[in-house]
């Protein structure tokens, strides 16, 4: 049999384990979140004081209503929380434009588009940049927006819209015309375009479509 | 109530309540409600958001105490905040005066 106390310790973990789900849920994170859940439990903690669970939580609101109410509270006004979907896939393509001015285009620029793929120094640098590059941009940008309150399609948009064009050009390994980043390669060889892909290329391929499935698995999780 | 809460009520009741003082949250919510005599009823966890909301745009100033093992957060006006108070009590004294009129004019026709 169970103590009283027991009961009223599982009900106070419970509260505050909801109230953390539903927080995320409302796309609630971060030093706020954090900030606004050890003042609902401070404030739980004295209406539980001289009451019951039940009664301190009609008082104090359910989690989910805590959670709403604050969400509606934080992003109402903003103008990129009134159209979280349009707004997200702009701020992505931007993202992914300014990955691409710092990872992918210097990587053009230093390859020459008609040098064969060999592996020296340079094209390690290439790798590196190409693919390495474009998974630890988006990786960073899901662990930053990890970090910052914003309406959930709003960050589902704008991880999509970073992360789709960014594999696409990251599946790029060679050097053939247009160099690598531009997914030329990879398109070209997928549309029949006179690009030739090998055992061992198409082995590299799955190798990091396979890396990147597994980086977006992570991001679902994470998000 | 709720619905009036969440539109622009919760700002002028919370700065109204602290320009007699620093309260913390608890403290707030418990004040608002006997100040309102029971007609004011609403989610007491829909305060803090607004609380932070004022913070945040510096009409409130805070600091923190820890008291039996709690950590408490208090609340104060700022000037920014006592402007705002004034400025949302001359417009609710407006609102009021044109109820007035507007029913001073019904009762004539």
């Amino acid at each position: 049999m169970r103590s009283e106390a027991a009961v009223c310790v599982d009900a106070d973990a419970a509260f505050a384990a909801e109230l953390k789900v539903a927080l995320r849920r409302e796309g609630l994170r971060g030093a706020y979140a954090a900030k606004l859940q050890a003042e609902w439990l401070g404030h739980y903690a004295n209406l539980r004081d001289n009451s019951t669970a039940e009664e301190a939580i009609a008082r104090l609101g359910s989690p989910d209503e805590l959670a709403a109410s604050a969400a509606r509270t934080r992003f109402e006004g903003r103008w990129w929380c009134a159209w979280p979907v349009a707004s997200g896939v702009s701020a992505g393509l931007a993202a992914f434009l300014l990955a691409t001015a710092l990872c992918l285009m210097p990587v053009m620029f230093i390859l020459d588009p008609k040098v064969a793929w060999t592996w020296g120094l340079v094209e390690v640098y290439a790798h590196l940049f190409n693919w390495l590059g474009a998974l630890a941009g988006l990786l960073t940008l899901v662990w930053f927006t990890g970090r910052c309150s914003s309406p959930p399609p709003f960050r589902r948009a704008l991880i999509l819209s970073f992360a789709l064009p960014v594999l696409i050009l990251a599946m790029d390994f060679k050097a053939p015309s247009g160099g690598p980043g531009t997914g030329s390669f990879s398109l070209g060889a997928y549309l029949g375009f006179g690009y030739d892909l090998s055992p061992v290329d198409y082995l590299l391929l799955a190798f990091r479509l396979a890396v990147f499935v597994a980086a977006f698995r992570w991001c679902r999780r994470a998000a | 109530m709720m619905h009036a809460f969440t539109n622009g009520l919760p700002e002028l009741l919370i700065l109204r309540k602290l320009s007699a003082g620093e309260l913390y949250g608890y403290q707030l919510v418990g004040e608002i409600a006997k100040a309102g005599e029971g007609r004011i009823k609403f989610s007491e966890g829909c305060v803090y958001p607004v609380l932070h909301r004022l913070e945040s745009k510096g009409l409130l100033a805070t600091r923190e105490e820890e008291v039996g093992g709690r950590l408490r957060r208090y609340y104060r006006l700022s000037q920014s905040g006592k402007k705002r108070l004034a400025q949302l009590l001359d417009e609710l004294q407006a609102v009021n005066r044109s109820v007035d009129l507007i029913g001073g004019v019904a009762h004539a026709l």
